[in-house]
């Protein structure tokens, strides 16, 4: 090769060069970045800012791999389980926390913090013009949990690819690193003078009897399944259906949440049980959604089932439109609609002399409405996004149920939850 | 059920052995392709020839101007929308935008438009000055808003990539089969061609038969490497009153670039390279043998 070639044929060999390596069989491209900045603001509770990080890279032959990254960081005033009552309760937690007070005709909340960090990758590959698959592995670790996992899942493209059948398999093993693990329905009194022996429970789940506490790990296992079918309906719609379903494992318990036992006459607080749910949970969903393109705007729909043998049936609503505002700018306002039933073992409160076999008043656990309404503005250059979304959620439950007793009858026993949430979003290139 | 190959085309692929070398033939971009590879291994020969059939297969099929599911016609078909594109076709626009820069705006892949009003069929039969000039406004790569990777062509304006996408087929091929073989080779795909390293015995004796040329006119060249193109056809024309309108067009006029070669062939370092300037000689007219000196390349005009 010359050394030195005349201009135009010097630029023409450049241009030629990077054409051709630039692109062909196993090119590798940039790094693709996308992240979001998260404020989740309970008003009265909980507080989350959350970073998230994704990297894409393009391998070449049609691979590619992502790394995610999560932090987030959580703090405020989490509901400990127990309703609200007429006087001031005070709490005292298991293996000597210390105590705190909430005063009358408000929902009993305990303050914490806690950091959380996940991480995950996913390998995407052709493995034939038609079909591809997913690898992805996950790890999330808090102050007292760890959870690892992994899934697979495989794509096949029919009818000219307008048609993609897809099956995906994970699983996730999570360790619980409590402070000790109450026995579920014992009295919080009675585990606050127990001591709590070490290696005594030895993780045998949530039957044992005995010992006020128990401090090995307790592990969950989750296995999911999925099918779905996306359908190219025409140049401009796609459908798509999901069907999945999942099962949980061992440890399902919050080992921080508590439940009241009131008076069955006057429906004053007597005591406070730990929590105890079933040791396993199996779910089904189905989840359809379309999404059509007109001359500028997009709008997406979804409909999403849900049912479980804890006995939640919930049906959740999703609507977003598009506006397209000139070259580089987009409107979207946001709306979901969520309802449903309650867990059977879901109780408010229990009467003093009622007997149980499992029980918890997570407020996530009882029958209620969930609305989300947000827009969000988003300014797009090339394949670059930078968008904004304010999004205001309520959730709301039955505040007065007709099974409340005496004083729990002057209290709101599910007290609304209102949220703000900003999202302040990226994608490169900008 | 696997119906992972419902979509491959079969190729099919014959290999011969020659002396010092075996020859894998196939079709594909509508002309007799050849991959001559300088080793005694009939398999990898046969297999590198399936692997360039394929490539050579897959790359007809994206940038065809005529399936409809092709990249090409995914932008042609947008009507003003803008149409995101992958990297690969990006490149290409990228080279494309180069190349029209180059020339002062001689090569330019939206003049596919042209083709509207002029048939060259060796008849006397001229367009109207007129449709020749409605037709302009929907010539000009300036036109184009081009962003990587979104790209919006105006309502009514197309792109052709049949000006690049022979040579760039011959050099990303020839960049694939590279990577499975050290032994000297050359990938040919009607006499656009490209060759890796000369063989122990020198460099490969190419005959290039050329179609485009009166008659059957046969040049055999001792070529070591580099990347060979020929443009023009000398069968496609009008001739009216003595004068001769050769098919290439300039796309700032619409019409016959005057006084062109009626083919140029010619041997750089990559076909893409050889084909642009082939294409650029063509389009200076009159100035191409000068043009090529300039270049300091190879050349050899009709």
């Amino acid at each position: 090769m010359q050394l030195k070639k005349p201009p135009l044929r010097q630029a023409l060999a450049l241009a030629s060069c990077a054409l051709v390596h630039g692109t062909a069989h196993g090119a590798e491209g940039d790094w693709k970045l996308s992240g979001a900045l998260l404020s989740y603001d309970e008003k009265d509770r909980i507080a989350v800012a959350a970073t998230t990080l994704f990297a894409t890279k393009d391998l070449g032959d049609e691979r590619s791999l992502t790394v995610r990254g999560v932090y987030d960081s959580l703090s405020g005033a989490s509901p400990n389980g127990a309703s609200a009552t007429t006087t001031p309760q005070t709490f005292t937690g298991a293996s000597g926390q210390s105590a705190y007070t909430t005063p009358a005709y408000q929902l009993p909340t305990k303050k914490f913090s806690d950091e959380r960090v996940a991480a995950g990758v996913d390998y995407v590959t052709r493995t034939s013009p038609t079909s591809g698959r997913t690898l992805s592995a996950d790890i999330s670790k808090e102050s007292d949990y760890l959870s690892m996992g992994g899934s697979a899942t495989w794509t096949e493209d029919f009818n000219n690819k307008l048609t993609t059948l897809a099956f995906g398999l994970g699983g996730s093993y999570d360790t619980v690193q409590a402070k000790g693990f109450p026995t579920g329905l014992q009295s919080t009194s009675a585990a606050a003078t127990t001591t709590c022996a070490s290696g005594g429970g030895g993780g045998g789940g949530e039957d044992d009897e005995g010992g006020g506490c128990e401090e090995d790990g307790k592990i969950k296992t989750t296995l999911n399944l999925l099918t779905g079918i996306t359908q190219v309906l025409s140049r401009r719609s796609l459908a798509q259906l999901n069907f999945t379903l999942a099962r949980s494992d061992g440890y399902l318990t919050d080992p921080y949440k508590i439940v009241s036992v009131v008076d069955p006459v006057t429906g004053a607080t007597v005591d406070y049980l730990y929590e105890k749910r079933p040791s396993a949970r199996t779910s089904g969903a189905v989840f359809t959604q379309w999404v059509h393109n007109f001359d500028q705007d997009v709008v997406h729909l979804s409909y999403r089932y849900y049912r479980d043998d804890w006995g939640i049936a919930a049906n959740t609503a999703e609507f977003q439109y598009r506006f397209k505002m000139g070259e580089h700018l987009y409107l979207e306002p946001q709306y979901r609609y969520h309802v449903q039933t309650t867990a059977d073992f879901y109780h408010h409160s229990l009467t003093d002399g009622q007997t149980v076999d499992f029980a918890s008043a997570d407020l996530r656990l009882g029958a209620m409405t969930s609305v989300t309404a947000g827009l969000k503005l988003g300014l797009t250059i090339g394949n670059g996004e930078l968008s904004l979304r304010y999004a205001h959620l309520t959730e709301s439950g039955d505040s007065h149920p007709s099974d409340a007793i005496g004083v729990q009858r002057q209290v709101d026993l599910y007290p609304q939850l209102d949220a703000n949430i900003w999202t302040l979003g990226f994608v490169t290139p900008l | 059920v696997n119906l992972a190959h419902q979509e491959e085309e079969s190729v099919s692929v014959s290999v011969h052995g020659r002396a010092g070398h075996f020859v894998g033939r196939f079709d594909a971009m509508a002309s007799p392709c050849e991959l001559l590879l300088a080793s005694q291994d009939k398999a990898l020969a046969y297999r590198l020839t399936h692997l360039a059939a394929h490539e050579a297969k897959r790359i007809e099929r994206k940038f065809s101007r005529y399936l409809a599911d092709s990249a090409v016609q995914r932008i042609n078909r947008a009507e003003g929308r803008p149409v995101e594109v992958d990297t690969e076709t990006a490149n290409l626009l990228d080279y494309a935008a180069h190349c029209h820069a180059l020339s002062d705006g001689r090569f330019d892949v939206t003049s596919g438009v042209l083709r509207r009003a002029w048939r060259f069929d060796g008849s006397d039969r001229l367009p109207s000055p007129e449709s020749v000039a409605a037709l302009l406004g929907h010539v000009g790569w300036q036109r184009v808003l081009w962003q990587r990777p979104w790209i919006t062509l105006p309502p009514g304006m197309e792109i052709d990539l049949g000006g690049i996408g022979k040579e760039y087929a011959v050099d990303s091929t020839a960049a694939l089969v590279r990577q499975h073989t050290d032994a000297p080779f050359v990938l040919n795909f009607g006499g656009d061609l490209y060759v890796s390293a000369p063989r122990p015995e020198g460099p490969w004796q190419i005959a290039v038969e050329d179609p485009r040329a009166d008659g059957a006119v046969v040049r055999t060249l001792a070529i070591n490497r580099g990347g060979l193109a020929t443009s023009g056809d000398a069968r496609r024309f009008l001739l009216k009153e003595g004068v001769r309108y050769g098919h290439i067009l300039d796309p700032r006029t619409g019409w016959p670039v005057p006084d062109a070669p009626r083919s140029v062939t010619v041997l750089a370092d990559t076909c893409l390279e050889a084909g642009m300037l082939a294409t650029f000689a063509i389009l200076h007219g009159a100035g191409a043998e000068a043009f090529l000196r300039e270049q300091e390349v190879q050349f050899w005009i009709v």
